[in-house]
């Protein structure tokens, strides 16, 4: 073979490398922002069944204002008060936390234990730390779960929420029905802080009657149809918890929930009457949705309730939640969420006040609806969360879709942005807030309707 | 101080003198591109060199960002001594602005065919475990070579050759730039292979490789002051070492086994390896539990709680294997039997390459979510019991390369690699192609 010329093929080897080299200067790269994440994250697609569920709860609750524990602001959190207000006020669910009493009665209460929202230091000094499970329904009937509020929000405080009671998920479900407790009246009026109605009990625990007294009842209260309904039948959107606190927790639910006429799928449902112009959801299929952070709870849930509508909650931190915020984290939530058959991703909003991690930008709402889910995130307390997680901010005017249908996007954002990039529906502190920012405000204000319902006596600061 | 300097100055004088006289009695002389220096006697000879590697990357398609740029891979120095029927080398490698040692031996003929070597050098491994980078086939090995690939240990290894056969095998006492505090390991290597065709022109070789070996400890682990459950076997390969790389740890040993094929005609090759490995694992449970202070609940109770809760610390298997196809342009291939594998082609060779490899660290039986395995069973896995699964990915690749034989001391090599990945780490990668160069001096 001819041999080249030693030099020249050196230098021209050099000069190959050199190549390679400056061409390696341009950018041979993906742009991996966002958007272009969300795109490329391989993931399945929610089954036939779910994507039935889905679209009935876009019929049935179209951007969905999800009253977090009734209220946290306006009222003590979780207590009649706060359910009848939320009702009227015309919230589209009620939202709770399920918890289990030591005799096995389904509660509505946030907390693992008693200190934060109720008088145990006075009751149960012995028992402050112990969590909920260790009390009957009646122990914790005796408690005050209203008070606290008082001295906590004292600019909201109100006589008539002294001695409100710690709520059961049987209470809500009532009180979403038209329903309140039965109290002793006050000079032959309704009395929002008077003494309830308890279940009376024989020796034996059958119920014989009703009676103020705690000590011979079972705990439970008596309802009467609520004079004071303006007519709204919100749908209630129950939180289960870790399965090792509550084991059997699920099928508790579906037991109860089936025995009430509220398990959708059960052959028993039962007809709520609803009026024109008012919140029906609770006459719909999408009556309950099912919600939790945990995985596991979530695997149960699917196994004891089938195609009841369920939201899977999104925390940044924990094990069983999403250990960081990445396209690929995210992916395998959603394909997990897509094998439990959930309908709905609840993500974290971040600013003021709760400050949590921002689970709900843009390109992380284009994921959640890829496979095909809604998003119902939590919770806003201000105008400002309204408007960004809406997307308001993308839009001429900052107009919202509920102002103005036909918006159009501002500067060079047009086919950037889309509708898939934000929320379907979020839970509140504050009803009144999202009704007015939809343009669905009643023509009563938040204080307007907590008078109407019978908490008329301020006694906070003025 | 006088009687010190004195004694300084004749030392001078003497070195000089024999600087002198040994001018005198050797005798350069140029062999393959190498300059050899032989006592007149015959009885010394030494040699000095080095070589440069001079490397550019290309990446294309690569949604991870990967780094393309030139650089100098490699730059050795060595010198090698022979006297009687003793050998010595000594090699290091200044690249990367670190010195390391590479080549570092003695070694002993009892005949042309047999001998035994001391110090720090190859284990017997495969083909491409046991030759130089600068006399693979493609830059550098395949995928499966790299990641399962053994390199220089210090130990020692006897082999012996002849033209039907090649066996070598050796002891090992674990990395020579192990810095680590805790015991070193070692290991047990061996090589035959069997040469049933061996004539001008033609060749066909079958070999089989195995290794026992215990991994270094990474030092002592204070909480439990033992050194023994902190080893750890790492396999990566690829690009960056990004796609294809499993860390596996509480290693108690690990077994090796590698088959090879190689085949010459004319200027045809064929070469192909399979590799096999088991990480076998030691589970550390009872230690922890005895080390452990229960929580409030009195959790766990038994070290079975802790492997109940965390996983099964079962062993892991990897599995990898390549098949390369080449054609010599100018020149044929020619056989050494002494290394187990091919001479470097004649000068002005061009050669031209082929390649299949598929490498597979995956050894998976639980659910893999947020970056973590879990237990298998979904229950569990949403409970928070975890899995001791290895996810370093897998791949599968085909190779081009193109080499250019200058002269003795100068090559240019260029391949093109398109790279299927299958990473559980690197999702939103699915191939990736490279283009890579290389300048290959040696002297």
């Amino acid at each position: 073979m001819k041999y080249f010329n030693t030099k020249q093929t050196i230098l021209a080897g050099a000069l190959c490398l050199s190549l390679i080299g400056f061409a390696s200067c341009q950018d041979d790269t993906l742009d991996m922002n966002g958007l272009e994440n969300a795109n490329r994250m391989p993931m399945k697609t929610v089954s036939a069944d779910a994507q039935k569920v889905i679209d009935q709860l876009k019929i049935d609750a179209p951007d969905a204002i999800i009253a977090h524990r009734g209220s946290t602001f306006w009222t003590p959190e979780e207590t009649e008060a706060a359910f009848r207000w939320a009702r009227n006020m015309g919230a589209d669910y009620l939202e709770i936390d399920v918890q289990r009493s030591k005799d096995g009665v389904l509660l509505a209460l946030h907390d693992n234990n008693l200190r934060r929202t109720s008088n145990i230091e006075s009751v149960y000094p012995a028992r402050v730390d112990a969590d909920i499970s260790n009390f009957t329904l009646k122990e914790l009937r005796a408690l005050d779960a209203g008070t606290w509020f008082n001295e906590d929000k004292t600019d909201n405080a109100r006589k008539e929420f002294e001695n409100q009671k710690i709520s059961t998920l049987e209470d809500v479900l009532m009180i979403a029905e038209g329903y309140r407790v039965k109290r002793e009246l006050d000079g032959g009026n309704y009395d929002a802080d008077g003494k309830p109605f308890y279940q009376e009990i024989d020796s034996e625990g059958n119920v014989i009657g009703e009676t103020t007294d705690l000590a011979d009842s079972n705990g439970h209260f008596i309802y009467e149809v609520d004079a004071l309904d303006n007519g709204n039948r919100p749908g209630v959107y129950p939180e289960t918890k870790e399965p090792w606190r509550f084991s059997g927790m699920e099928e508790d639910l579906a037991k109860f929930l089936k025995e009430k006429g509220w398990l959708v799928t059960a052959d028993n449902v039962k007809a709520i009457p609803t009026q024109a112009g008012k919140v029906g959801v609770a006459n719909t299929y999408s009556r309950i949705i099912l919600q939790t952070f945990s995985w596991q709870s979530m695997e149960l849930l699917e196994k004891n309730l089938p195609n009841v509508p369920k939201c899977m909650l999104l925390w940044k931190g924990g094990y069983d939640n999403l250990t960081n915020d990445t396209p690929e984290m995210i992916a395998d939530v959603m394909n997990f969420c897509v094998d439990k058959n959930v309908h709905i991703i609840g993500p974290s909003i971040g600013g003021a006040p709760n400050k949590y991690y921002d689970l709900t930008s843009p390109w992380m709402c284009e994921m959640y609806h890829k496979p095909g889910f809604l998003i119902h995130a939590y919770s806003f307390d201000t105008q400002d969360q309204l408007k960004k997680y809406n997307g308001d901010y993308y839009y001429k005017g900052l107009d919202s879709r509920f102002k103005n249908a036909d918006r159009e996007l501002a500067g060079e954002w047009k086919g950037k942005i889309s509708r898939d990039m934000f929320i379907d529906a979020g839970f509140t502190n504050l009803t009144d807030l999202s009704l007015e920012y939809q343009g669905r405000a009643s023509d009563k204000s938040a204080e307007e309707v907590l008078v109407d319902l019978g908490y008329e006596t301020k006694v906070g600061r003025k | 101080m006088i009687k010190l300097k004195n004694i300084s100055l004749m030392l001078l004088l003497g070195l000089a003198c024999s600087s002198v006289n040994a001018q005198e009695n050797i005798t350069t002389k140029e062999n393959k591109g190498a300059i050899k220096f032989t006592s007149n006697d015959g009885e010394y000879k030494w040699s000095f060199g080095g070589r440069i590697y001079t490397d550019a990357v290309y990446y294309m398609d690569d949604a991870t960002d990967l780094s393309s740029k030139t650089n100098i891979s490699d730059v050795r120095l060595y010198g090698t001594a022979t006297w009687g029927n003793w050998d010595a080398k000594i090699n290091f490698s200044f690249a990367k602005n670190k010195v390391s040692a590479k080549d570092v031996y003695l070694n002993y003929r009892f005949n042309k065919n047999t001998s035994i070597k001391m110090g720090n050098f190859f284990e017997p491994f495969g083909i491409q475990g046991s030759i130089s980078s600068k006399d693979t086939r493609f830059i550098g090995s395949s995928n499966s070579g790299e990641a399962f690939g053994i390199s220089r240990s210090i130990g020692v290894a006897a082999t012996h050759f002849t033209d039907k056969y090649f066996l070598s095998a050796g002891i090992f006492a674990g990395r020579i730039n192990n810095a680590e505090m805790g015991d070193g390991g070692f290991s047990v290597t061996g090589k035959a292979v069997y040469t049933p065709i061996n004539e001008e022109g033609m060749l066909v070789h079958f070999g089989a490789s195995a290794s026992y070996r215990m991994p270094d400890a990474n030092g002592f682990d204070a909480k439990y002051n033992d050194d023994d459950y902190n080893r750890e076997v790492k396999y990566a390969a690829g690009p960056e070492h990004k796609f294809l790389n499993a860390h596996i740890g509480n290693v108690g040993s690990e077994l090796k086994f590698n088959g090879e094929v190689l085949a010459i005609y004319g200027g045809l090759l064929f070469q192909g390896e399979y590799y096999q490995n088991k990480a076998m694992r030691r589970s550390n449970y009872d230690l922890q539990f005895e080390h452990s202070r229960p929580d409030m609940w009195g959790w766990a109770s038994t070290a079975k709680g802790f492997e109940d809760w965390y996983g099964v610390q079962r062993d892991i298997e990897t599995k990898g294997f390549y098949a390369q196809v080449g054609y010599l342009f100018g020149s044929d291939y020619s056989y050494n039997s002494a290394t187990a594998y091919i001479n470097r082609p004649k000068n002005g060779s061009f050669e031209v390459l082929a390649r299949f490899n598929n490498t597979d660290l995956n050894d998976i039986d639980g659910i893999f979510m947020q970056n973590k395995f879990w237990d298998a069973d979904p229950m569990k896995a949403a409970a928070g019991q975890t899995n001791y699964s290895v996810g370093g990915g897998e791949s599968t690749d085909y190779s081009l390369a193109l080499n250019y034989y200058v002269s003795n001391n100068v090559m240019f090599r260029l391949n093109y690699t398109v790279m299927d990945i299958d990473n559980l780490y690197y999702r939103m990668d699915d191939q990736v192609s490279y283009v890579n160069a290389r300048i290959q001096v040696n002297f």
